[in-house]
């Protein structure tokens, strides 16, 4: 009889143990987790899903669209992206120019008349500091068959 | 017993689990873009650097070197619109070259034209914050350059109203409004004639 009490304490208390070791290693994991500095986030700089081999020359300034040396054969294109909240664009292209603003999240769009040939385009944000980034693009626009 | 509780120290390690899924993300991204990049047409512009037969590097706007193959059925206008070969192109030629562009970013020119180097673009955009009003007004950049903008009736001028923009007079700019300018220079230093003026709130 006292060797069934004494191996049921025994094994009673091994199981403690191991309930005990258990609770310790998930608590530690759980306070490894709280201490662990936050992951740096990347900045957004990239608006769109596709990277399209769009190298910026700022990051404050990211065009989405059009990617830069497009062939179009329409003489319309649209340029968006994504810079400063609330940013005065300024985009200058053969024709015309314009002044657009960025939304509170800094995205922008306008559309730009094309020359046929190659177009040059610029585009120069600033935020309410002065801050300022620029990017370019050359478009062409031809109706030849390529 | 053991296993709920080992089980829940492994679901506490998130921190594996985001990086392996923004590696995928990544992979991903780039395999799309590769293929995206397999089949697009595209416009070089720039200046021939090298031409071996018809192999063309040019450096283009952005003093990036693009390498192109000129296809043997391709159309090449020299200056004056005037048909030639892939003989006719020489080194220092300012070209626009159109084609078939692979994954690495290499063309197949199917067209390509010789043309005269683009004139400087003498508009410039300007932040600064005026000092003085009036047809001409004075402002201060960032760099503490003093600039004047002459203003006309042709120059378009806009403000920020409910956080959109709308059209602004020339009495809406005030000495300390911020503005950015855009305009053309000319002989004058620091001066600016304006095509677009916004006030920033």
């Amino acid at each position: 009889m006292k060797k069934e009490v004494f191996l049921a304490i025994a094994i009673g208390f091994a199981l403690g143990l191991v309930i005990t070791f258990g609770i310790w290693t998930a608590n530690k994991s759980l306070a490894n987790v709280k201490t662990q500095p936050k992951p740096t986030e990347t900045p957004q700089t990239e608006i769109t899903p596709l990277p399209t081999g769009v190298t910026t020359s700022s990051s404050a300034l990211t065009i989405s669209a059009p990617e830069d040396e497009t062939l179009t054969n329409q003489n319309k294109i649209t340029v968006s992206g994504k810079t400063y909240p609330a940013a005065t664009v300024v985009v200058t292209y053969e024709d015309d120019e314009q002044v657009v603003l960025a939304d509170a999240t800094g995205q922008f769009s306008t559309i730009v008349d094309l020359i046929a040939g190659y177009n040059i385009i610029n585009i120069t944000a600033f935020d309410d500091k002065g801050a300022e980034a620029t990017q370019m693009l050359t478009i062409t626009y031809s109706t030849a068959k390529i | 017993m053991c296993y709920v509780l080992s089980a829940l120290s492994v679901k506490a390690q998130t921190p594996t689990t985001t990086s392996i899924r923004d590696a995928v993300q990544q992979q991903v991204q780039q395999e799309l873009s590769n293929i995206k990049q397999a089949v697009s047409k595209k416009g070089f512009v720039g200046t021939i650097t090298t031409k071996t037969n018809s192999e063309i590097t040019l450096t283009n706007l952005k003093n990036q070197t693009r390498n192109i193959t000129v296809a043997p059925d391709a159309t090449i206008r020299l200056a004056g619109s005037k048909e030639g070969t892939v003989a006719d192109l020489k080194v220092n030629d300012f070209i626009l070259a159109m084609g078939d562009v692979d994954s690495q970013n290499k063309m197949t020119g199917k067209r390509i034209l010789v043309l005269t180097q683009p004139a400087d673009d003498k508009r410039v955009a300007m932040f600064g914050t005026v000092t003085k009003t009036g047809t001409t007004l004075t402002f201060t950049n960032l760099k503490n350059e003093t600039w004047t903008a002459r203003t006309s009736a042709s120059t378009g001028m806009t403000k920020v109203v409910d956080g959109k923009s709308a059209k602004a007079a020339s009495t809406d700019i005030k000495v300390g409004s911020k503005i950015v300018v855009l305009g053309t220079t000319g002989t004058t230093a620091n001066a600016l004639t304006a095509l677009n003026l916004h006030i920033l709130p």
